[in-house]
């Protein structure tokens, strides 16, 4: 298992992904505790990076992780 | 829910646990804020004294899952009115106030020099922003990120025109997200506050039942994406869900003079034209949907440029020029103006000039004919600027109208002190309504039901509008339905501007959005507290109470103050809804079925004593003590 795919043209910076990723992380809505970040959120291209504190979780029926399954663009698929 | 209370003139601050009863009363956002505005403004006050607060709001679903519920409310007293103000703005600040501890934020007092508050989990900084003076929000964010960073700092900033006190000014979040009615940029500036920023924090939002509260997350998410709404939305945003229609829909066109736009005209400001201009797509945070986006006007990039830009800076002004659209749209946000009343502004000049009211010796020189655009971007940079002719702007229109005399005020389409800036009141009954009985003064964001629109496009069915709206025919709207129409979106806002969900995904554009019972499930699943949307309701009315009790007793607001603009009585020249005007006894018959509804006298427009007693015995002494 991998970490997800990032594609960050398609970002539009809605941090989502982090909001997700902490609440599968730890339980709450926390973005200091999630383990992918969007930086550089109000240029033209943001970017989108995964700490080492990410737990390869599938956390949906589909079996992808719930960063994957709230982002709502091509951004991030399933590694 | 923790309120941080900021006083200015001491450099103080303070968190208070807020009493339960606030939250079961006023939920959050809107709510909460317009509660707490009863108990820190007092009508005898000055609206720009230093007590008077600026009161920032989040709401419980904000930082959350939620998509869409990104909203930041604020309150304060209105600087045209002395009713209640209530602005509303995106972005990303409200989830930054949430994570940092502070659910409310509420500042008074005045500082004796330019100050910026930086919030944190650790409390409250004062900076000094004397570096921050003259610069536009845009700037002020990007030094504040420079200097409070390195983490992302997100910003609540007055622009020129606001630290100058002009009566038009907004507040500007997140560089390109305006909090526009009602001059709360004024407030600001008579504070000498420049700016509010938050350091994101690291406070947990924990759900009461989290794997209920995800999965009823993921389906409104998945609702949400699968809309007719967001499928037009993400596309292009407002903007292109406006101009799609073309001459086909209703415009604000020449000071409101008229609702028709020819197509020539519309094809002018195209779509294509605007959308290839934009940089790429930007979300407010936690929304899906990403109808913002990031522009290019020259060297000059720029946010937020949405339908009512284009009503604002093409239609109601007759400009047919994209590039002046663009710059005045990114020159307003520069210099911290509210786009509807600065438009509202420059196109009550232009109708005076048009008409010999005002002349070039009077405008400085400035040509103000219809569709000049290079004069309205002048005009907005003298508004700001408080130069020259734009001086005249300082106090609002309606005033600007007073001083100039000679029949221009006639000209203002003017609803509580404040001038409109709307498409579509003659041909559309029920928005009409709930723009004029807004309590914010005007505005479609308000008990202006959009659902309207929805309904004679086909767009709902008998069931839901039944169902929703308690409306037997969507398709042959009765004056009274209008009316329930109306009465049922001012709840309904409420409910959502206490929650912190945007308007635009909801009901309100898509009448499959965020239902009622939908928002109930999730606060249930959020908090614990079992809750029905018609509970939701009833509140969203009491708040909608609260706030016509706050311009009675503040403004001295009555039935006269729900009177269109006499202008609105001319009809449309031509197109899908020519000859199309507000009828006078229509009107009537439409406002007292809505007094009706909301149990309101038919005399005065206003709750009677009794109603308050039993709806809101909190606020029943002091209104008592200022009637």
């Amino acid at each position: 298992m991998k970490p997800p795919l990032i594609d960050p043209k398609c970002c539009i910076a809605c941090h989502l992904c982090e909001t997700a990723c902490s609440f599968a992380l730890v339980g709450a809505f926390q973005p200091t505790r999630a383990a992918i970040r969007v930086e550089n959120d109000r240029e033209e291209l943001p970017v989108v990076r995964i700490t080492d504190a990410c737990a390869w979780c599938r956390r949906d029926e589909k079996g992808r992780p719930l960063c994957v399954a709230f982002c709502p663009t091509e951004a991030l698929s399933s590694g | 829910m923790n309120i941080l209370f900021v006083d200015l003139s001491r450099k103080t601050w303070r968190v208070e646990t807020a009493d339960p009863s606030l939250e079961k009363g006023y939920i959050g956002g809107r709510g909460v804020n317009q509660r707490l505005l009863w108990d820190l403004t007092d009508p005898a006050q000055d609206v720009l004294c230093p007590e008077s607060p600026v009161i920032l709001g989040s709401g419980p679903f904000v930082g959350t899952l939620v998509p869409a519920a990104s909203r930041l409310a604020v309150d304060f007293r209105n600087t045209l009115n002395k009713g209640i103000g209530s602005a509303n703005a995106g972005g990303a600040f409200a989830a930054a106030m949430r994570y940092a501890g502070y659910d409310h934020t509420v500042i008074t007092g005045r500082s004796d020099s330019p100050v910026a508050i930086v919030l944190s989990s650790e409390g409250v900084k004062f900076r000094n922003a004397t570096d921050l003076t003259g610069k536009s929000p845009w700037e002020t964010e990007h030094i504040l990120q420079n200097t409070e960073g390195p983490g992302p700092v997100r910003t609540l900033a007055a622009g020129p025109a606001g630290e100058r006190g002009v009566r038009l000014a907004c507040l500007i979040s997140d560089r390109g997200r305006a909090a526009g009615y009602g001059g709360p940029g004024a407030l600001f500036g008579s504070k000498n506050l420049k700016a509010v920023a938050v350091v994101t924090g690291d406070r947990p939002l924990i759900p009461f039942d989290g794997p209920r509260f995800l999965e009823l997350c993921d389906k409104s998410h998945q609702r949400l994406m699968n809309s007719r709404f967001a499928r037009v939305h993400s596309a292009g945003g407002t903007l292109a869900a406006y101009l799609a229609s073309g001459d086909r829909r209703a415009h604000g066109v020449r000071n409101m003079s008229d609702e028709y736009w020819p197509q020539e005209a519309i094809d002018s400001v195209s779509e294509k034209t605007i959308l290839s201009r934009r940089i790429r797509r930007h979300s407010c945070l936690g929304c899906p949907v990403g109808c913002s986006g990031l522009y290019r006007t020259g060297e000059t990039p720029f946010e937020g440029l949405q339908a009512n830009m284009y009503r604002a800076f093409a239609t109601n002004t007759d400009v047919r020029d994209p590039e002046a659209l663009m710059r005045a749209n990114a020159l307003a946000n520069d210099m911290g103006l509210d786009c509807d009343h600065t438009s509202a502004a420059v196109a009550w000049a232009m109708e005076c000039y048009e008409k010999g009211i005002l002349d070039a010796k009077e405008t400085g020189g400035l040509e103000l004919h219809w569709g000049n655009g290079n004069a309205m971007v002048e005009l907005i940079g003298l508004i700001g600027e408080r130069k020259g002719f734009g001086e005249l702007f300082a106090d609002g229109v309606v005033e600007a109208a007073r001083r100039v005399g000679r029949g221009s005020e006639q000209l203002v389409p003017e609803v509580r002190g404040n001038a409109l800036m709307e498409a579509g009141m003659r041909s559309h009954p029920a928005w009409a309504l709930g723009i004029v009985t807004s309590a914010k003064a005007g505005g479609h964001l308000r008990g202006a039901p959009a659902q309207e629109y929805q309904m004679e496009a086909g767009l709902v069915s008998r069931e839901t509008a039944s169902r929703l709206f308690g409306i037997r025919d969507p398709d042959n709207l009765s004056h009274a339905d209008r009316a329930r129409l109306v009465v049922w979106q001012e709840r309904y806002k409420a409910v959502i501007d206490c929650m912190g969900i945007c308007c635009l995904s909801s009901v309100w554009m898509d009448v499959e959005l965020f239902q009622p019972d939908e928002i109930a499930e999730l606060y249930t699943a959020l908090t614990g507290t079992e809750t029905y949307g018609k509970d939701l309701m009833e509140t969203g009315e009491r708040i909608v109470q609260m706030e016509r009790a706050y311009n009675e007793g503040f403004a001295g607001f009555d039935r006269y103050n729900d009177t269109p603009p006499e202008k609105l009585l001319e009809p449309v020249s031509a197109g899908r809804y020519e000859g199309a005007a507000i009828d006078a006894d229509s009107w009537q018959i439409m406002l007292e079925e809505y007094y009706r509804l909301h149990g309101w006298n038919n005399e005065t427009g206003n709750p009677d004593a009794e109603t308050l007693r039993a709806e809101l015995p909190e606020i029943v002494k002091p209104l008592g003590a200022r009637r």
